[in-house]
C-alpha cells in the first residue's frame, strides 16, 4: 500500500447535519466534520450528498466554510439537487468527500475579492479566513437590482456576511462591473463569480496588468481527477479537468459572456 | 475470513471486485486503499493524444447516469512513461483498458504493453469512437474479430474484451471473439442514451452519451446471461453494481468478477465496501468467492 500525504488525503464520511437553515432563499447546512475537513483551506471544498431515498446520485460540490467546532455549507437553491438539500433536517446524515481542490495561496498584502451569489461559499471562505488572519480585505459584491435600483433580500444578507469578517464591502451592479473594477484598481484579485461577470472582469485586469486568481466552477462527479466530466476551456486552447485545482490564474480561462458558471 | 480469490483465465485476482474503466484512477488512492481492489483498471488509454468532447461531458438521468467524456487521452507513450508507473506502487494486478480507430491501431498498443508487468489488456470494442461507418467494434462479429485477431497476434497477454449492450446480436459477437483468441467478456460498456434540458436542449455537447448505473442493471444482466450460456469465457459482470445483492445478482447471470463504476462516482469507497460485504457473506456460507462461479449451459 501506497501511503498518501496526509494533505493530500479525503475522507469520505457520513455526518450528522446540526443545524440547517434557510435566510431569504439561502441555504446553510451546519455538519460534525472529522479533523482532515476542518483542516480544509479557504477555497478547498466537498462533494456533499443527501443519503435520504430519491436524493440525487451525485454529490454537489460546495466550499467549506468553518463556524466554531462546525463546517458550514452555504449554498443557492438552483436546482435538483440544491432544491433536496434544502429540504434537509437536523439530526439527518448526509455523505461527505473532502476536503478537495487546493485552497487560495494569496499573500498578506490587500487583496479585492469580487463575487457574485452563486459562488458565495468560495469568496467568503477567503473573507473569512482573511479577516481572522486580520489581513487587508475589499470585496466588491455583485448583483442585479430591480427596476428601482433595489437589491433583493438574499444580497443584502450575503454582503452582510461579508461585512461580518471585517472586509470592506462595496455592493455593485453586476452590469456595471467593469467601471467598478476600473475605478478601485485593485492590486491583487481574488475572484469568484459567473462567467458574464468573469469576462468583464477578465478583460479589465487584462488591459490594467492585475494580477489575479478566479475560482472556476463545472459539473463534477468525482472530486479526484478521475472521471475528466469537470472539464473548462483555456485562453491556450487547452480544455482541462478543473476539480483538483479549482483556482487557476484569473488570465488563463476562457469565459463565455452570458454564461453562468464562472 | 473467506477465500475471495477468482480466476479469469489465466489471471489470479485478489477478489472479485474491479474498477470498470474510466471511473476509477489513482486520485482515488487518496479517499481509500485501493491496493484491496481485485484489480486497477485505468481510464482508456487512446494511441495518440486527444482532448475528448467539448462540456458538459455528464448529466444524471432516471437514476443514472449519461455521459459523452470522449476518451480524452494522453496517449500511449505518455501512458505507459508517465500514468503506469503509478499504479505499480499498489501491488494490485494492473489491467489496461486501450481503443482505438482501427484493428492495427489495438494491435500496436497491446505490443507495447510488452514487459510491463500488467495482468491483463482489456480491449474497449464499445467505445464510440469508431472506424468507418461510425460503428463500435462491438456491435457486429465481423469487426469485433478483427480487432481480437489483430491483437492475438501482437500480444501473449490475456484480453478480456468489453462488449456493448447496444449490439443486437451480442452472443454472435461474443462467439466471434472467442473464435478469435479472446481470454475474456466484460459484459459490458454503456447502452446509448440522450437527455434534455427544461428548454429542449440536449443536456450534453455531444447530444447523445452513454447511459450507466441502475437503470443499466437489468439491461447487462439478461446480457450476462445469455452470452453466459453462449461461449465459455469467464465473464466479469458490469452495469449498476453497488451491493452486494447486485454482485450475487451478477454471478448468478454467470459471471466471474463485477465491474463498478457508477456507483465510485456517487460513493467513492463503494466498492472496499463490496469486498467487506462479500467476505461476510461468504464466511458466514463458509464459501470461497469461486463457489459463486457457476456457469449453465442451458
Ligand atoms: C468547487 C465548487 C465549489 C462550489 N461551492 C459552492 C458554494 O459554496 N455555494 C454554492 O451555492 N454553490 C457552490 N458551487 C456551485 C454548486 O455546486 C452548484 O450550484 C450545484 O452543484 C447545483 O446543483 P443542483 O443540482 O441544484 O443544480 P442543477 O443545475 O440541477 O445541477 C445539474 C448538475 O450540474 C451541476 N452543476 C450545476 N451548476 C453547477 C455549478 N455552478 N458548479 C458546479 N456544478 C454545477 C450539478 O452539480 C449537477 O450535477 C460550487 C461549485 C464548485 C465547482
Ligand atoms: C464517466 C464515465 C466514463 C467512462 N469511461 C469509460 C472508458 O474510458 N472506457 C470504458 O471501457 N468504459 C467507460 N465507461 C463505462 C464504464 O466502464 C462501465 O462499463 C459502465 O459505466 C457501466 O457500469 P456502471 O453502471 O457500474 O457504471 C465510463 C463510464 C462513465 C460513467
Ligand atoms: S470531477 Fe471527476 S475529474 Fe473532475
Amino acid at each position: 500500500m501506497r501511503l498518501v500525504d496526509i494533505q493530500d488525503k479525503v475522507v469520505e464520511v457520513d455526518v450528522t447535519v446540526h443545524e440547517a437553515r434557510i435566510e431569504h432563499g439561502v441555504g446553510r447546512l451546519f455538519l460534525s466534520a472529522p479533523p482532515e475537513i476542518r483542516a480544509a483551506r479557504a477555497g478547498q471544498y466537498v462533494m456533499i450528498r443527501s443519503l435520504r431515498a430519491g436524493g440525487p446520485l451525485l454529490g454537489r460540490p460546495l466550499t467549506i466554510l468553518h463556524s466554531g467546532g462546525h463546517l458550514e455549507l452555504m449554498y443557492n437553491i438552483v436546482g435538483e439537487g440544491t432544491r433536496h438539500l434544502s429540504t434537509t433536517l437536523p439530526g439527518e446524515v448526509v455523505q461527505l468527500v473532502g476536503p478537495l481542490g487546493r485552497p487560495f495561496a494569496l499573500p498578506d498584502t490587500e487583496v479585492t475579492i469580487i463575487g457574485d451569489a452563486g459562488h458565495v461559499g468560495t469568496t467568503l471562505s477567503l473573507a473569512r479566513e482573511r479577516g481572522e488572519a486580520k489581513r487587508p480585505t475589499r470585496v466588491i459584491f455583485t448583483g442585479t437590482p430591480d427596476a428601482a435600483g433595489v437589491y433583493p433580500a438574499a444580497i443584502h444578507f450575503l454582503v452582510g456576511e461579508f461585512e461580518a469578517t471585517g472586509a470592506t464591502v462595496d455592493l455593485v451592479d453586476e452590469r456595471t462591473i467593469a467601471e467598478a473594477v476600473e475605478t478601485a484598481r485593485p492590486a491583487l484579485i481574488a475572484a469568484g463569480a459567473s462567467d458574464g461577470i468573469m469576462a468583464k472582469v477578465q478583460a479589465v485586469a487584462d488591459r490594467l496588468a492585475i494580477p489575479g486568481f478566479v475560482a472556476l466552477q463545472a459539473p463534477m462527479a468525482c472530486g479526484v481527477g478521475v472521471c475528466q466530466a469537470c472539464v473548462r476551456h483555456f485562453r491556450d486552447g487547452a480544455m482541462r479537468i478543473i476539480c483538483e485545482t479549482p483556482i487557476v490564474d484569473l488570465a488563463a480561462p476562457v469565459f463565455a459572456e452570458g454564461g453562468r458558471h464562472g | 475470513m473467506a477465500d475471495l480469490s477468482v480466476t479469469i483465465g489465466s489471471v489470479r485476482l485478489p477478489n472479485p471486485v474491479i474498477p470498470a474503466s474510466g471511473t476509477f484512477g489513482i486520485g482515488h488512492a487518496r479517499v481509500m486503499d485501493i491496493s484491496r481492489l481485485g484489480a486497477l483498471v485505468p481510464k482508456t488509454v487512446m494511441p495518440e493524444a486527444r482532448t475528448g468532447h467539448p462540456p458538459p461531458r455528464l448529466t444524471e438521468a432516471a437514476g443514472g447516469l449519461i455521459n459523452a467524456i470522449g476518451i480524452p487521452s494522453v496517449g500511449i507513450e505518455a501512458f505507459l512513461a508517465d500514468v503506469l508507473p503509478a499504479y505499480r506502487a499498489f501491488g494490485a494486478p494492473i489491467v489496461v483498458s486501450v481503443s482505438a480507430d482501427t484493428a492495427e491501431a489495438f494491435a500496436m498498443m497491446c505490443a507495447a504493453m510488452a514487459d510491463t508487468g500488467i495482468a491483463a489488456i482489456e480491449l474497449n470494442l464499445s467505445c464510440p469512437n469508431l472506424e468507418a461507418g461510425g460503428r463500435a467494434f462491438a456491435l457486429d462479429p465481423g469487426p469485433a474479430a478483427d480487432v481480437v485477431r489483430a491483437c492475438r497476434a501482437a500480444t501473449g497477454l490475456p484480453l478480456w474484451c468489453k462488449l456493448s449492450p447496444n449490439s443486437g446480436i451480442p452472443g454472435q459477437v461474443a462467439e466471434a471473439i472467442e473464435a478469435n483468441g479472446g481470454d475474456a467478456l466484460i459484459v459490458a460498456n454503456t447502452m446509448l442514451a440522450i437527455a434534455f434540458d427544461k428548454e429542449g436542449n440536449p443536456r450534453l455537447a455531444n447530444r447523445t452519451g452513454g447511459m450507466s448505473g441502475l437503470p443499466l442493471k437489468p439491461i447487462n444482466l439478461r446480457l450476462t446471461d445469455e452470452i453466459a450460456r453462449r461461449v465459455a469465457l469467464p465473464i466479469i459482470g458490469c452495469g449498476g453494481v453497488a451491493t452486494l445483492q447486485d454482485a450475487l445478482d451478477y454471478f448468478a447471470a454467470g459471471a466471474s468478477a463485477v465491474a463498478i463504476g457508477t456507483a465510485t462516482l456517487s460513493r467513492p469507497t463503494t466498492m472496499v465496501h463490496l469486498i467487506d460485504a462479500l467476505d461476510a457473506h461468504l464466511t458466514e456460507r463458509g464459501l470461497a468467492a469461486q463457489d459463486l462461479v457457476r456457469r449453465r449451459t442451458t
